[in-house]
């Protein structure tokens, strides 16, 4: 219905843009933007894989995942509604995560006591989280989305993360979990033995953090390594290891919300997909030769832009501009 | 004190099932968008009205 009279009101030259917007269901009917664009509609896939090649290589230089860069530049700069930009920021950070998930594994970086139990209470609350934000209308998400993005940057000004934090006494619940590990450190040539402490806290921690991975489509590793290695006292690199194979099943559980509701489209997720990939690839070439404190201020200056325009767009709805 | 192995038996059971899984998804993606771009199949979501 909604259809047939758009369809002889606009004069559609890009008929895929129509579908990008309208797709999901009649939820979104009210937000349908007008488009006539005269680009042909391959052009914006290809566009995106560019640009999240760009981001694939500032990613992995910059230390984060691929999700925190992706929803708020994307949804920002970009023409897409934010309910298919969250979507695909999702498979972006689990497509990341699943492709590094087996080798940290391994290595035996990455921990599956560790993850598990906050991965259930992660997930869990990422299903509440992307169901709680898919109902929301799309100007109070990408004002929450852009204060999300601030508090990130501010977090990564802020957080002195500790290579190998000093825990005297392993506490009961992560005792009863034999919740411990050991791990090769090649710089000091030695193996490490961890154990951790907080664990109530920490999983407390996951209930909050699970339910903004939903609701954005972030992989929420930002939050996740600071609680692992500060608040539970895991070492710096078993921390962003299990961190980041805990989006593996953190992003899953949202991710099925998001393909549910129709907000998944093969066209803009698999190009995104391939550029973040391709875009590591380089990264991690480029990683060696590159200085790490220079691409950590670009990364916050990245992420204050995109923080700053998110926040700018869900004031437009009040009638406040202020970035544009 | 109990001795820790350092490498985790269920980590690399894991690791492994993961693995697999992962290679089979990606290429699953790889064919079924070629499928839709390419319009083998009618897709449920048409490409272009």
């Amino acid at each position: 219905m909604i259809l047939e009279i758009l369809h002889d009101k606009i004069n559609f030259k890009s008929k895929l843009f129509f579908l990008i917007y309208l797709i999901p269901s009649s939820i979104y009917s009210a937000e349908i933007p007008l488009n006539t664009s005269s680009m042909p509609w391959w052009m914006w896939p290809l566009i995106l894989l560019i640009v999240t090649f760009i981001m694939g290589i500032i990613a992995v230089l910059g230390g984060v995942g691929g999700g925190v860069l992706f929803v708020p530049i994307i949804g920002g700069f970009f023409p897409f509604h934010i309910d298919f930009v969250r979507g695909t920021g999702l498979l972006v950070a689990l497509c990341g995560a699943l492709a590094a998930g087996p080798g940290l594994l391994k290595s035996n970086l990455a921990n599956l006591r560790l993850a598990m139990p906050m991965a259930l209470i992660a997930s869990t609350m990422a299903i509440v989280g992307a169901m709680v934000g898919l109902s929301l209308p799309s100007h109070l998400i990408e004002l929450s989305l852009g204060i999300t993005i601030l508090l990130i940057v501010l977090i990564m000004l802020l957080a002195k993360n500790s290579d190998i934090p000093n825990v005297k006494k392993a506490d009961s619940l992560s005792t009863a979990l034999q919740i411990t590990g050991i791990y090769n450190e090649p710089s000091l040539n030695r193996n490490i033995s961890w154990k951790i402490h907080r664990t109530w806290a920490g999983l407390f921690s996951f209930i909050i953090i699970g339910f903004m991975a939903g609701m954005f489509g972030l992989g929420a590793g930002w939050a996740n390594v600071p609680v692992l290695n500060l608040m539970m006292g895991a070492p710096m690199k078993v921390s962003v290891a299990t961190s980041k194979f805990l989006l593996s099943i953190t992003d899953t559980s949202a991710a099925w919300i998001y393909l549910n509701k129709g907000a998944v489209i093969p066209i803009l997720v698999v190009p995104s997909l391939v550029g973040i990939m391709l875009g590591s690839f380089v990264g991690v070439r480029i990683l060696k030769i590159a200085k790490p404190s220079f691409i950590r201020w670009m990364v916050i200056v990245i992420l204050l832009f995109a923080g700053l325009k998110a926040l700018s767009k869900g004031l437009e709805h009040y009638g406040l501009i202020f970035f544009i | 004190m109990k001795k820790i192995k350092v490498k985790s038996e269920e980590n690399i059971l894991y690791a492994n099932v993961l693995e697999k899984g992962m290679f089979f998804g990606l290429i699953l993606m790889v064919v079924t968008f070629f499928l839709y771009i390419f319009g083998l199949l009618d897709p449920v979501i048409p490409l272009k009205v």
